[in-house]
C-alpha cells in the first residue's frame, strides 16, 4: 500500500515540476554529444601557428537574429546577424541567439569550435572570414528538442560541386545519423569548425553553473567604421581567485 | 717480388679511388630530387629519340609541394598536371587534366610540342556544411543521464517520443560527391565540332591588371617588380613559419638566405635552329569572392629561331570557374571552340590560323566567373 502511495506522490511531483517549465526544449542532453573523434586531439589541428591566432568568423542567422559572446560567465554586446568575430582555434565558445523570427521570447545555446585558421593574403582577412550559416529550420529543430550539428569546411577546389555558390548563401548536405559529420567533411575538403545547436540550456532557476560558459574564452569583436574599415576590440575573462576556506582547502567562487 | 708490390700498389689506389667515387657518386644521387631526374631523363630521351612529341621544357610543376595548408583555399589555372599533356599523330589530346592550360604547335621538322604555361593562383575560399540532426531518444547518451544534475533529469520529456520516431525527421543522404578527374582522352582537333567561331580583334592590354609591362613589351618593369616582392616575402613567410621541415642525424637544420641579386649578365646567342613557344597566363585579380567575374589573358610568344604554326591553347577550366560566352578575344585571327569538360567546366580551345614567325606573338583573353 505504501509503495502505491509513494510510486503516485513522486508521478505528480515529477508532473508538477515538468509543468513548471514552460519552455524545456533539449533536456535530454545534459551535455553536448560527441562530434567527432577527430577533433579530440589537439595534434590533429593543423600546425602549431594556429595556436593564438584569432581566426575571423562571420556567423550569419536568419534576418532579424541577433548573437552575443560571453566575458566573465557572461553574455555581453548583442549584435545583429551577420557578424564577425574573431575566435582562437581549439576553443569552444558558448554563443546566445535571440530575437528569432516567429519565434518570441525564445533563445538557444549553440557552441561553435574552430578546429583550423585559413591563410588569406595580408589585408584580406576579414574579406574573408569563416562563413557558418544558421538557419531558420536549424533554431526550429533546436527549439523542438532535436540536437543540430554543422560541421563547416573548406571546398577541395579540385573535388568541388560544379554549381554556383554566390556569395550569401552556403552549400549544405544533411547526413544520416550513422555518419561521423566531421569524418563526411573531410571527405569534401578540411574541416574548419564544429557548430552544435541544442542541448544545454543555462540554468533559469538560480546560479547558472559556469561551465556552461565553456571558460569564455578571448575573442574578438570586428566593427565596421563609416570609412569602411574594421575596428578591433578584444574580450578576454578576468581569472577567478580563488578563496581559501578551512583546513588548508580553497574554493573558487562563482561571479 | 718488386713487380708484384707494384701492382699491389697499383691496384690499392685504382680501389681507393674505385671507393672515393662510389661515395661521391652516391652523395650526389642524395642530393638530386628523384622525381625531378626521372623527369629531365625521359624529357631527354624523348627529344633524343626524335619522337613525334615531347614537351618543350622540363614541367615546373612537378616540385609543387602539395598538402601545404592554404592549398585548398585558392583556385589554380594554369600549368600542365602530374600527366604531362601529349599530341599523337592524328591531334588527338592525352592526358589534359583538369586546370591544365597549354599549348601545342608544330615545328618545320614536322614535330608537334607542347608548351605549359604559368599557373595562376586565385585566393577564393568556398565553404561548405555538413549538417545532422538527431532526435532525444535516438542517442546513447541517455543511458548517461544518471551522471547529471537532478535538476535536468528532472526536465527530460521522455517518453514523449517513440522509438524510431525521428527516422522521418532527417532527410535522405542525398551527398554528392565527384572524384577528381584524371583528365579527358580523346579531344580531337576540332575543325567542325563544338562551337567554332570567329574572335574579334582584340588590341587593348591594359585591362589586365598585373605583368602588363611583361604582355606587352616582354620585359618586367618596376611596377611588376613590387607584385614580385610581394609574392617573394609570402612565399617566404609561409615556408618558414610552420616549423622544422627537414633535419638529419642530429644536426638542427640551417637556415641560409641571400638576396643578393646578379652582379653580371651573359647573352648567349645561339645559331641553331631551335622551336620554342612561350605561354604567359595572368589573371586580372588576386581573389576573388564566389560570383565575381575574372578576366584571364594569355600571352604566346615564339622565342624560338623558326617559324612555328598550329598553334593551338587549350585551357581546361577548373570546376569552379565558369566560362562566360561572348568574352573571349584574340589579338590574331583565330577559331575557338569551347566544349564543356568532365569537371563540370568547360574546355576552351583557341587555333591560331596563320604560323607565328620568330619574335611574333599574340594575346588572347577570356572571362570567368567564380562559382
Amino acid at each position: 500500500m505504501m509503495k502505491v502511495f509513494y510510486t503516485i506522490t513522486a508521478f505528480l511531483f515529477v508532473t508538477v515540476l515538468y509543468a513548471q517549465n514552460p519552455v524545456a526544449p533539449f533536456s535530454g542532453y545534459p551535455v553536448s554529444p560527441p562530434v567527432s573523434s577527430l577533433t579530440s586531439s589537439p595534434a590533429n589541428y593543423r600546425g602549431s601557428s594556429v595556436q593564438y591566432y584569432y581566426q575571423p568568423v562571420k556567423i550569419c542567422g536568419p534576418q532579424g537574429t541577433k548573437i552575443a559572446l560571453s566575458v566573465n560567465e557572461q553574455f555581453v554586446q548583442r549584435q545583429n546577424t551577420p557578424y564577425a568575430f574573431g575566435l582562437l582555434v581549439g576553443n569552444d565558445y558558448r554563443l546566445r541567439i535571440t530575437d528569432i523570427p516567429f519565434q518570441p521570447g525564445r533563445e538557444i545555446f549553440p557552441t561553435v569550435k574552430i578546429v583550423a585558421r585559413t591563410y588569406p593574403p595580408q589585408g584580406l582577412e576579414l574579406e574573408f572570414p569563416i562563413q557558418i550559416d544558421i538557419t531558420q529550420e536549424d533554431i526550429e529543430l533546436a527549439l523542438d528538442g532535436k540536437f543540430v550539428t554543422r560541421v563547416i569546411y573548406l571546398e577541395n577546389p579540385q573535388t568541388a560541386m560544379p554549381i554556383r555558390g554566390d556569395s550569401g548563401t552556403q552549400i549544405s548536405t544533411d547526413i544520416s545519423r550513422g555518419l561521423d559529420p566531421v569524418a563526411v567533411a573531410a571527405t569534401m575538403g578540411q574541416p574548419m569548425a564544429i557548430v552544435q545547436i541544442g542541448g544545454r540550456i543555462p540554468n533559469t532557476l538560480g546560479v547558472t553553473d559556469p561551465a556552461f560558459f565553456l571558460g569564455s574564452p578571448s575573442w574578438i569583436a570586428f566593427d565596421k567604421t563609416p570609412s569602411n574599415r574594421y575596428e578591433m576590440t578584444r574580450y578576454q575573462s578576468t581569472p577567478r581567485q580563488s578563496v581559501p576556506v578551512a583546513n588548508g582547502k580553497s574554493i573558487i567562487p562563482l561571479r | 717480388m718488386r713487380f708484384q708490390i707494384m701492382r699491389f700498389q697499383i691496384i690499392s689506389i685504382i680501389l681507393f679511388f674505385s671507393f672515393v667515387s662510389t661515395v661521391f657518386s652516391q652523395t650526389n644521387r642524395l642530393t638530386v630530387d628523384p622525381a625531378l631526374a626521372e623527369q629531365g631523363a625521359k624529357i631527354v630521351a624523348e627529344q633524343h629519340a626524335g619522337q613525334g612529341y615531347s614537351h618543350s621544357s622540363p614541367n615546373p610543376n612537378i616540385v609543387l609541394n602539395t598538402g601545404v595548408p592554404w592549398q585548398k583555399e585558392y583556385l589554380v589555372d594554369g600549368g600542365d598536371g602530374i600527366a604531362q599533356t601529349s599530341i599523337e599523330e592524328d591531334w588527338t589530346v592525352r592526358n589534359l587534366e583538369t586546370e591544365d592550360t597549354v599549348a601545342h604547335f608544330d615545328t618545320l621538322d614536322g614535330r608537334t610540342l607542347v608548351e605549359p604555361s604559368n599557373r595562376v593562383f586565385l585566393y577564393a575560399p568556398r565553404f561548405g556544411a555538413i549538417r545532422k540532426i538527431e532526435g532525444v531518444l535516438n542517442n546513447t547518451q541517455i543511458t548517461a543521464l544518471s551522471q547529471t544534475d537532478a535538476q535536468y533529469l528532472l526536465n527530460t520529456d521522455r517518453g514523449k517520443e517513440q522509438l524510431g520516431y525521428t527516422v522521418q525527421e532527417t532527410k535522405s543522404g542525398y551527398a554528392r560527391t565527384r572524384t577528381q578527374l584524371s583528365g579527358i582522352g580523346g579531344l580531337k582537333k576540332s575543325t567542325g565540332a563544338g562551337v567554332t567561331q570567329g574572335l574579334s580583334a582584340y588590341s587593348n592590354f591594359e585591362s589586365a591588371m598585373y605583368y602588363s609591362n611583361l604582355l606587352r613589351q616582354q620585359f618586367i618593369g618596376l611596377s611588376e617588380l613590387v607584385f614580385l616582392t610581394e609574392g617573394k616575402i609570402y612565399a617566404k613567410a609561409w615556408q618558414g613559419t610552420e616549423g622544422i621541415k627537414v633535419q638529419m642525424n642530429i644536426l638542427a637544420p640551417m637556415e641560409a638566405t641571400s638576396e643578393e641579386g646578379a652582379e653580371s649578365f651573359f647573352q648567349i646567342e645561339d645559331e641553331s635552329k631551335t622551336s620554342k613557344l612561350r605561354l604567359i597566363k595572368t589573371a586580372s585579380k588576386k581573389s576573388a569572392q564566389p560570383g565575381e567575374i575574372v578576366e584571364f589573358t594569355l600571352r604566346f610568344d615564339n622565342v624560338g629561331t623558326q617559324p612555328i604554326g598550329n598553334v593551338t591553347i587549350l585551357d581546361n577550366l577548373t570546376t569552379r570557374l565558369e566560362f562566360l560566352s561572348g568574352t573571349a578575344l584574340s589579338s590574331l585571327k583565330s577559331g575557338f571552340v569551347v566544349q564543356p569538360n568532365d569537371s563540370g567546366s568547360f574546355t576552351l580551345r583557341f587555333e591560331i590560323t596563320d604560323p607565328l614567325n620568330p619574335g611574333e606573338f599574340g594575346v588572347v583573353q577570356f572571362q570567368c566567373r567564380v562559382r
